[in-house]
């Protein structure tokens, strides 16, 4: 039955698409949010994600799409303004620790190549899984990850965590 | 080099978010009350275009087109004012009143 088997994908993968849409640069409210709007709208046709050849494949894209289109709709919210407001930010002040750094690293990222590495390194989608979540072609899933990988290894914070500066 | 380290870096990262439940019920309500709101804006539509293309198909079936009855003129000339009235107006419209009517109003 549908809904017991929603439940049990639900039950199976709500802490990793939680934590992976933490990865992608959300709040841990805004994480649950985005994961449960998304499951609800793969809820909506369940038939379709069953008979889909990738589950997970599947549901990332509809979480990536919505992440995508909720970033876009806060851009197009931007007013321009003679006074910056006080800007809400992630607090980094916690310590140097390996999760900030990490996290501070994925920030410099632009959002294709951050959105590949959580993808490849974080949900452990294959190369062919992604170029079908990302919509582009296998080569452009390659170089954005050469790109990200690239700029990670050469990352301050990361360097530093590795223990090579 | 990093690559062999990045899926342990990430999955730290991760570990430090803690998750609460899936709100499966609630998620299971809202598409439940999204699927029958979904439901009645199809059925009111289909009745709308129903009733529409009904009330097309009826209002031009043969002999359906009701007479056209002739616009409303102006009523006839008054013909003949009796001899104890006179006709009393205002522009183009005119009674005919009385002598008792017509004690108040000037000649």
């Amino acid at each position: 039955m549908s809904r017991d088997d929603f439940s049990e994908y639900v039950a199976a993968r709500w802490t990793g698409l939680v934590r992976s849409a933490v990865l992608l640069g959300c709040t841990h409210a805004e994480a649950e949010d985005l994961v449960q709007t998304a499951l609800e709208r793969c809820l909506m046709k369940w038939g379709k994600v069953q008979a889909a050849d990738d589950r997970d494949a599947y549901v990332h894209r509809v979480l990536i799409n919505m992440f995508i289109s909720g970033r876009r709709r806060r851009w197009t919210g931007e007013k321009p303004t003679a006074t910056l407001p006080e800007q809400v930010a992630a607090d980094h002040t916690a310590g140097i620790d390996d999760t900030d750094a990490v996290m501070r690293a994925l920030d410099r990222l632009p959002s294709d190549q951050r959105t590949a590495v959580v993808l490849r390194y974080y949900a452990h989608l294959s190369e062919h899984q992604m170029a079908s979540v990302l919509d582009v072609a296998a080569g452009t899933v390659k170089s954005r990850l050469s790109r990200a990988v690239t700029a990670l290894a050469q990352d301050p914070d990361l360097a530093e965590l590795r223990g090579t500066q | 080099m990093i690559e062999s380290h990045l899926t342990g870096l990430l999955e730290r990262a991760g570990e430090r978010t803690t998750v609460g439940p899936a709100p499966i019920e609630l998620m299971h309500a809202r598409v439940t009350r999204r699927r029958r709101r979904r439901a009645l804006v199809s059925v009111t539509a289909a009745v709308a275009a129903v009733a529409a293309v009904g009330g097309t198909a009826l209002a031009l079936r043969p002999g359906a087109s009701p007479e056209v009855s002739p616009p409303p003129v102006a009523s006839a000339s008054p013909g003949v004012v009796p001899a104890d009235m006179r006709l009393v107006g205002l522009g183009h419209a005119a009674i005919a009143a009385g002598p008792s009517a017509l004690s108040d109003v000037p000649s």
